[in-house]
């Protein structure tokens, strides 16, 4: 069984999404660890990591989601385990794992220093279990060079073999194969794929911001997995909001009050994947009855607007197992641009 | 400077009365409160005040009040509002005791700070304003008609203190057709200065009013209006027209007693603690006031409905039921006292039913039995007319009954029913004092009025019991959060101070790291509960701050991690201080008791079904603070789930105790800490009798205004 431990410079470069493509296009039996979860979520008194749910249902996984990270916080794991203890607990978690398999992914944390301290960051996982280390870098072009030239010039991986570069969602492949991708090259580092940023695959899902946003879902509970292409945040009066072009874009999502029912009407007339209302107030039953009528979503938080769109502004848009396309086109994209043999080598 | 705060009595019993703004022309006001003074039949000296001398009415006219050589104890004033203050001035200078100002044209057209101004000027010189913006004041005692009423008023014995001008000048006029003598009818409008509880002072005590009548449309200074109420109770009932029974959207506010009481019922529920019964209408508030003044007070709670026909005897009891009038249900006694009364084919339960062919005697009879039977304490006559009753005596009947009813101190009232005879009777009896209704429903409201005010006079008590609660240590802890400058406790904050009243928490905890939170689950014992302890995560819930049962170490090791992580993704900027780890709470009847400084009334306490669905439910009461154990019993026994608390379905009954005492324990502390502004414990867990209850989650929060200890 290969193992590849999967580790990004920063965080949100896509590291989940490149593992996803990279598993189907290779048709292979996987398995997944997140030896460090991060994206916590709870339910029942059982805790998992929202990347390991997802890997377990794309891939249809055995395993339980439970026990694919050890830990996800730092003074519980500095509690429980030493340096030994980890390498130990990782191992042991790896053979549960191992059976069957043919390619272990080990996914790191949002970046490359992120669990240091409690022995769990990407390079520590390439040493304890002597796997090649896969780094996904991502950015805007001139940033993803700076990251390659000090990753080559400053750091010493420590023995730690690199197995090389992913090079992920780049805004204009042709002028970054033209300019940046010959100046890397020269660095003679292994460049595995070079991926070109696909904006479907940057929505989110009204689902998914119910769950962040531990909003209540007032309607439109079977229409949550609408996509949201476009944010508008309702302000002024419903004239000026209808005129505003975003209001004209497809697939929007509205954050408003709940009490702000004109601009409630004017977004359930027209094309909107949901509406987030604002510092937990309910809109009047008429309105209600009206978007459950037009089945739209209707989300209440308890944050103010601003509140809320700040928090939905650092939202990541994660993958989710009922995303097929984005799915599909996460294994064209590897297929089409990721030199996956090379990797399995 | 005069004190005039004690000489309220000069405002009802004037020497003297001026008059600025007399009119000569009769269709002015000034000249219609001049003429209904003197048309009064009042004794004072009069003084019209008008800048053209002469006279108006016969009288002399001055042109300024200064000019009077008499002291004058009442200004009426009805001028425009722009020429009032100057008026004041001169009154002022006059040394004016009281000044009804009936002009318009103040607060309640947004001129605000005229009318604080006339007010801050006059109680600097020691006079009170009654008004601005009313229709005057009418005074039995010394039969002074000062408003501008049309109809003549009848002197009588009930008193009305009025919001509306409009609705209190058409009261005036309904007041002398239903032959409702009044003692007093006064009109507040903006209630600038004088409101109802200065004027409830004077009403209680001048021997003339037997029934206060109150028409509001809202309160202000309610604190002390709760307080004048209930000294008025004490003495003679009171009924209150409230207009705004309709639901007000929710106000935002930080506890659910606060969003709860800003509804109607929370008027409801005081008016009920202070005997001061509500009326839908004014027609159910007249009859209410006209019976009252005349009804001796009954001795008793039997009342039996004397009848001649099962239907309207059977209305009758349903009337009973909705009204809380009690029926005397002691069959061989009812047979003892009606046997010899009832026709063959009658019934002696009660209802009597004289059949239908009972006549004038028969019903003499029985309600001469009622009458002298020490058992019976009230009685209900119901007439459906019929072609044996002997309709010609009917009036006769019904006047002599009632005077002997009256002289055995017993409430009696009629419903009678027909044709035109019995039309003219009724139309005869609304001048008399006899309570003759043609509607069963009104009769017998009428009497639920009555014993409402009986059954509040039966249990009033002025005690209050201490409750004992460690001031010292709840002080410390309200001076160490006003120290961090905060509004509100932390949960381990408002713990000690339940464990400082005697209030049972749950047994908890803080930990700051997850070795601290499994030592602590360790000592408190599994299961055990984990909530955040963070000052900027209110709704500790909805940020994921919370993780229940937990059975061993694991769970607790991952509920840690988990609210850790959800507090921070919910509120990034949040302040963490660690976590509480308690007992889990064995399952019982999940209750609030809350208690708040509202803005309105002043310190109040709420008992109500409680947990999660608390404001959908809405199965709360309220009571203005202080209470007493025997008001907190009632409170308790008042909610729609009190029969969850007396056991159903074979479960036990739960310890009501416990509730008053932490009902009356939470007012103590409200009341003991003004810089307390809300204390809610939701839930209270109540579980079965003595074995008491447990406060699960207290909120504490500190108001901006009275930070001093």
């Amino acid at each position: 069984m290969k193992k590849l431990v999967m580790a990004s410079w920063r965080r949100s470069a896509g590291k989940t999404s490149v593992i996803v493509g990279l598993g189907l296009a290779a048709n292979k039996k996987i398995g997944y660890l997140k030896p460090f979860g991060e994206r916590l979520l709870y339910r029942k008194k059982r805790l998992w990591d929202y990347d390991s749910a997802l890997v377990t249902q794309i891939f249809g996984l055995k395993e339980d989601p439970v026990d694919m990270s050890i830990g996800f916080d730092h003074s519980k794991l500095r509690f429980m385990y030493d340096e030994e203890g980890t390498k130990k607990k990782l191992l042991e978690t790896i053979e549960h794992i191992a059976p069957g398999k043919d390619l272990l992914f080990l996914e790191g944390g949002k970046d490359l220093t992120y669990g240091i301290s409690i022995h769990l960051d990407p390079l520590s996982l390439a040493k304890f279990t002597g796997s090649k280390l896969y780094l996904v870098v991502s950015g805007e072009e001139n940033a993803i060079l700076d990251d390659i030239y000090f990753l080559k010039k400053y750091l010493d991986l420590k023995g730690v073999q690199l197995g090389g570069l992913l090079i992920n969602k780049v805004q204009n492949l042709e002028e970054f194969q033209e300019i940046q991708l010959p100046l890397i090259k020269k660095l003679n580092l292994p460049i595995l794929g070079v991926l070109p940023y696909q904006s479907d695959l940057t929505y989110f899902s009204m689902a998914y911001l119910a769950e962040r946003l531990f909003a209540k879902v007032i309607t439109g509970e079977k229409e949550l997995n609408r996509p949201v292409k476009n944010i508008l945040i309702g302000a002024w009066s419903a004239s000026t909001f209808m005129q505003n072009p975003v209001f004209q874009k497809e697939s929007k999502l509205i954050i408003t009050g709940g009490d702000r029912t004109d601009m409630i009407l004017a977004a359930l007339e027209s094309d909107t994947a949901g509406i987030i209302l604002t510092n937990n107030v309910l809109p009047p039953s008429h309105i209600i009855a009206k978007a459950e009528e037009r089945h739209v979503p209707l989300l209440m938080v308890f944050s103010d607007t601003y509140q809320t769109a700040k928090q939905i502004e650092s939202l990541e848009p994660l993958l989710t197992k009922e995303d097929e396309e984005k799915i599909k086109i996460l294994t064209e994209l590897v297929q089409k641009y990721v030199d996956w043999p090379a990797m399995q080598d | 400077m005069i004190n005039a705060e004690k000489q309220i009595k000069y405002l009802f019993e004037p020497r003297t009365v001026a008059v600025i703004g007399a009119a000569r022309d009769a269709q002015k006001i000034g000249y219609k409160i001049l003429a209904n003074i003197l048309g009064g039949g009042y004794q004072g000296k009069v003084f019209p005040i008008n800048p053209q001398n002469g006279e108006i009415l016969g009288l002399k006219a001055y042109t300024n009040i200064e000019e009077v050589q008499d002291s004058i104890d009442l200004a009426t004033i009805v001028i425009p509002a722009h020429f009032v203050f100057d008026a004041v001035r001169s009154c002022a200078r006059k040394k004016v005791k009281f000044l009804s100002i009936i002009s318009s044209g103040f607060s309640e057209v947004g001129n605000f700070d005229e009318e604080k101004r006339i007010v801050s000027f006059a109680r600097e010189q020691g006079m009170r304003i009654l008004g601005p913006n009313i229709f005057g004041i009418y005074s039995a005692a010394v039969s002074l008609n000062a408003t501008f009423g049309s109809a003549p008023i009848v002197p009588g014995k009930v008193a009305i203190i009025t919001q509306s001008g409009a609705l209190g000048i058409a009261m005036i006029g309904k007041t002398a057709a239903e032959n409702i003598g009044l003692s007093a009818i006064i009109s507040v409008g903006n209630k600038a200065d004088i409101n109802e509880a200065d004027l409830l002072e004077y009403l209680i005590a001048d021997g003339r009013t037997k029934v206060i009548l109150l028409y509001l449309e809202g309160v202000r200074a309610g604190e002390e209006f709760l307080k004048a109420l209930e000294k008025a109770t004490k003495k003679i009932p009171v009924v209150v027209i409230k207009s705004g029974r309709s639901a007000r959207g929710a106000i935002a506010a930080a506890s659910h007693t606060g969003s709860l009481a800003g509804s109607d019922e929370v008027f409801d529920d005081l008016m009920r603690q202070f005997g001061v019964m509500r009326a839908e209408s004014v027609a159910e508030a007249f009859n209410w006031c006209k019976f009252l003044a005349h009804s001796p007070l009954p001795q008793g709670e039997n009342t039996v409905i004397i009848t001649n026909g099962g239907g309207i005897g059977v209305l009758a009891t349903d009337a009973c039921e909705k009204y809380g009038v009690k029926l005397y249900d002691d069959l061989p006694a009812l047979k003892d006292i009606f046997g010899q009364v009832t026709p063959n084919f009658g019934s002696t339960k009660n209802p009597i039913d004289l059949t239908g062919q009972a006549t004038s005697l028969h019903y003499r009879a029985a309600l001469e039995a009622a009458q002298k039977s020490p058992q019976i304490h009230a009685a209900i006559a119901l007439y459906g007319e019929t072609a044996v009753f002997d309709a010609e005596n009917l009036s006769h009947l019904i006047k002599e009954v009632d005077q002997e009813f009256k002289a055995a101190q017993k409430p009696l009232v009629f419903s009678i029913f027909g044709g035109e005879v019995i039309e003219q009777c009724l139309q005869q009896m609304r001048k008399g004092e006899a309570a003759v209704f043609g509607d069963v429903y009104e009769a017998v409201s009428c009497l639920g009025a009555l014993y409402a005010y009986y059954d509040y006079l039966q249990s009033y008590t002025a005690e209050r019991e201490e409750v004992g609660l460690d001031s010292s240590a709840i002080k410390a802890v309200l001076n160490k959060v006003l120290q961090e400058n905060r509004s509100f406790l932390l949960a381990h904050e408002g713990q000690a101070v339940m464990q400082a009243a005697g209030i049972s928490i749950p047994r908890s905890m803080p930990a700051r790291s997850v070795e601290e939170a499994i030592q602590a689950a360790e000592k408190i014992g599994y299961p055990v509960v984990m909530k955040v302890i963070s000052r900027d995560i209110l709704h500790k819930s909805d940020a994921g701050g919370v993780a229940l049962d937990l059975m061993n170490e694991k769970e607790v090791v991952d509920a840690y991690q988990a609210i850790m992580r959800s507090c921070r993704a919910y509120s990034p900027q949040a302040r963490i201080d660690g976590v509480e780890i308690s007992e889990m709470v064995e399952k019982g009847i999940e209750t609030i008791i809350g208690a708040r400084r509202d803005n309105t009334f002043g310190p109040l306490v709420m008992f109500g079904l409680g947990g999660i669905y608390v404001e959908v439910m809405k199965d709360v009461t309220f009571r203005a603070l202080p209470i007493n154990q025997k008001e907190a019993r009632k409170m308790v026994k008042e909610i729609r789930a009190y029969p969850l608390l007396m056991g159903v379905r074979g479960e036990e009954k739960k310890d009501l105790e416990v509730i008053v005492q932490t009902l009356l324990k939470v007012g103590a502390i409200l009341q003991e800490f003004p810089m307390i502004s809300d204390l809610e414990i939701n839930p209270f867990v109540v579980y079965e009798q003595g074995r008491g209850g447990k406060a699960v989650d207290v909120r504490i929060m500190l108001t901006k205004e009275k930070r001093g200890a």
